[in-house]
């Protein structure tokens, strides 16, 4: 399978393997209506107006290395003794980058509608957040806290009864 | 602004869907372009969404007190579906106007401990799609069959759980499975539920025997057969499961104990039926034989007969063969499973299942004289729980066949292993993800071949109760099995227990586990904390190492 040229938001021509690609809803459908079958030298990229390089390159990287995956299992009650469902350490090791780094990740899974790697890094981020202070969450997510101070112990009170204890 | 006319621009808005679909939106792409851009540090509300529903509510009410933007996003019902309130000081009943006011609507699971229910009442009668609530200081369901039987037994009522003086009839009508725990209360309540023209009744019913479930903890072994001891005459079991008949569409019940008369009843009034599970029950032979009857079996999916002990193995296997669509079957502790059951089993054993445990997660609970004898004595005649444990030449012809058809099956316990036998049952499950060893400790290297897929091996201390006396698995075993292939793709590894293992075993697994997330060495008292702190450095990733109260890990 040949190629396909994608042309991204920074104006970067990235080729990406067309089966690859292909785990993309997207790019899956465009190819299809457009009809097209092989790409020659001349052909004319597909503009992708969201997604970056970096962030395009990260995502097929995925899909290569998760195209053989079978289909997600079934939910099953006994899989119950394996949770919480963690990453695999490849995904882990693989989505361990800066946060906006991530961020334009996702969304570019987003945008691309690869479910898989959607569901992945939002797990991820969730991971970030998971057993943290709001204040440790604030650093780590470059979050301007614009409460005053009277609104954030109201907050803080409302929010109290959620803590397990 | 581009260098090459695009071919075509994608300008189409997006929808992000929810995987559970229920919610969808529709990406704001002013908002996703300007989030792009300066500080980057934003995501658009739908993927933050996405995000947040990962989250459990401790969580959630962290980030609420973020920023004005995330409190709003967090603010939407449909986050907060599954929630747990506790009696504490900021419980009050602002607090409950507030929760009606702004979840009644989307709430389908509420839990509420130590609370008063009359407090909760508010909030109840309006919770129309409600379909699971919880009231008491014991989880419902604390024991899910990973844990075995120990973990129902743990959690004590410290307090007599109040049920609400009248469960709101609307949302009864949803309501899809009710804990109810024993006590006055909990007789009331099953009186209340079978009061007349009562409007809706739950679909799911589960009913625990909390008063006495306690002493299997504390007494340590405890005979199921004392459940039906008079004294403890369970009127609300039997007032519960008169009414549960006129809930058509019921399919999951638990009960313990259960009586024949009303165990006729429910089967042959519940055409749905799915999920039978009776733990510590009394279940017996002409009870067994209801289950038998085509029309009451052919439904089943999961069955849950752990320390059912009054079964005979004949039975068992008639039992086995007759629920064809059985896909989940817990039946440790139950004293019939010798080789003759397995026998039954093996050989009726349906394609289509996913799981089985030969052996509960609770050896120590039950004394060692139910194990069959040579078991422990002779390794050279080990019985063979399973046809893989079998030291011998092959017993029973058709028992290999058995397993062989279960080819879906991912989680498998095994008591007894030997070397000549596990690789020809493992190599014949293709998709088992998670193996439970009570013994291995005759395996060695050519056990693990063909066994790419495993995740997760486990071999917990409490299992090897009636094993403590023999050698548990030694340095050269534990290199054998980290220098076959299974070990590249192990996840959890739980070796607790395991006394003989000096820090050389940690290296061994630190070479040939390169994805290990989990080990557990509690009881190991050679490895040393350097070598623990040793073995963790050498990975990139964090290992999670128990060395301690692994029994909470």
């Amino acid at each position: 399978m040949p190629g396909i040229k994608l042309l991204t938001v920074d104006n970067e021509i990235v080729e990406v393997d067309a089966d690859t690609a292909k785990q993309s809803l997207l790019l899956r459908s465009m190819l299809h209506d457009l009809g097209v079958t092989e790409i020659d030298d001349d052909e004319e990229a597909i503009s992708l107006p969201h997604v970056t390089a970096a962030a395009l390159r990260k995502a097929m990287a995925w899909c290569a290395h998760h195209k053989d995956d079978p289909p997600p299992p079934e939910d099953d009650e006994n899989a119950r003794d394996l949770q919480p469902q963690q990453l695999s350490s490849w995904d882990a090791e693989f989505l361990r980058m800066d946060q906006s780094a991530l961020f334009e990740l996702i969304q570019a899974a987003n945008y691309l509608d690869i479910r898989g790697l959607l569901d992945t890094a939002c797990k991820a981020v969730a991971d970030a957040i998971r057993g943290r202070s709001p204040e440790e969450i604030r650093k780590a997510f470059n979050i301007r806290c614009d409460f005053t101070p009277q609104e954030e112990e109201q907050v803080r009170r409302e929010t109290e009864w959620c803590e397990e204890k | 602004q581009q260098g090459r006319g695009p071919l075509i621009l994608v300008t189409a808005p997006l929808v992000v869907s929810r995987p559970n679909g229920r919610w969808t939106g529709q990406a704001n792409w002013p908002g996703f372009l300007s989030s792009i851009g300066a500080d980057g540090a934003e995501l658009p509300v739908e993927l933050l969404t996405q995000i947040l529903s990962e989250l459990d509510q401790t969580s959630l009410g962290r980030c609420a007190q973020l920023s004005r933007r995330w409190r709003q996003i967090v603010a939407q019902p449909w986050l907060w579906r599954r929630i747990r309130i506790r009696a504490n000081p900021s419980v009050n009943p602002n607090l409950i106007a507030r929760l009606t006011a702004w979840l009644s609507a989307s709430l389908l699971e509420l839990r509420a401990d130590r609370l008063i229910a009359l407090e909760l009442a508010p909030l109840l009668s309006k919770s129309k799609n409600l379909q699971k609530f919880t009231l008491g200081e014991a989880a419902e369901r604390s024991g899910p069959r990973g844990q075995g039987p120990a973990a129902w037994a743990e959690p004590a009522v410290r307090s007599g759980p109040l049920l609400p003086p009248a469960l709101p009839a609307q949302s009864a009508a949803a309501l899809l499975r009710l804990a109810v725990y024993r006590g006055p209360a909990g007789q009331a309540a099953a009186g209340r539920l079978s009061e007349p023209g009562r409007a809706g009744l739950p679909r799911v019913f589960e009913l625990f025997n909390r008063e006495r479930e306690p002493r299997v903890a504390a007494g340590g072994h405890h005979r199921p057969a004392d459940f039906a001891a008079p004294g403890g005459e369970p009127s609300a079991v039997r007032q519960v499961v008169s009414v549960l008949p006129e809930c058509p569409s019921l399919s999951s019940v638990t009960l313990s104990p259960i009586f024949l008369l009303e165990f006729r009843q429910l089967l042959s009034r519940l055409s749905r039926l799915a999920e039978l599970a009776l733990p510590h029950s009394n279940i017996n032979n002409s009870m067994a034989e209801l289950l038998i009857h085509p029309l009451h079996g052919g439904g089943i999916r999961g069955l849950r007969l752990d320390f059912c002990t009054q079964l005979t193995a004949d039975r068992f296997g008639r039992l086995a063969a007759a629920c064809p669509r059985l896909r989940s079957l817990c039946i440790g502790e139950c004293r019939v499973l010798d080789g003759a059951a397995y026998r039954c089993w093996l050989t009726a054993c349906p394609p289509v299942w996913r799981s089985c445990g030969s052996s509960g997660s609770r050896a120590a609970a039950w004394p060692m004289r139910t194990w069959p004898r040579r078991c422990r004595r002779s390794p050279a005649a080990v019985p063979a729980h399973l046809p893989a444990a079998g030291a011998g030449g092959l017993r029973w012809p058709g028992a290999v066949r058995g397993p062989a058809a279960c080819q879906g099956l991912t989680h498998l316990t095994l008591d007894v292993c030997h070397d000549d036998r596990l690789p020809a049952l493992l190599v014949q499950l293709p998709r088992l993800r998670c193996l439970r060893l009570l013994d291995c400790r005759r395996l060695t290297g050519r056990a693990w071949a063909n066994l790419r897929t495993l995740r997760v091996l486990l071999y917990p201390e409490a299992d090897r109760e009636p094993y403590k006396s023999e050698p548990s698995l030694t340095d050269e075993a534990i290199a054998d099995l980290c220098a076959s292939p299974v070990a590249r793709g192990l996840r959890r590894l739980w070796l607790s227990g395991c006394t003989q293992l000096t820090p050389a075993a940690l290296a061994s697994i630190r070479n040939g586990c390169p994805w290990l997330q989990q080990l557990v060495i509690a009881g190991c008292d050679d490895l040393t904390e350097a070598a623990v702190a040793a073995f963790q450095s050498a990975y990139e990733q964090p290992v999670l190492v128990a060395s301690a109260a692994m029994r909470k890990s």
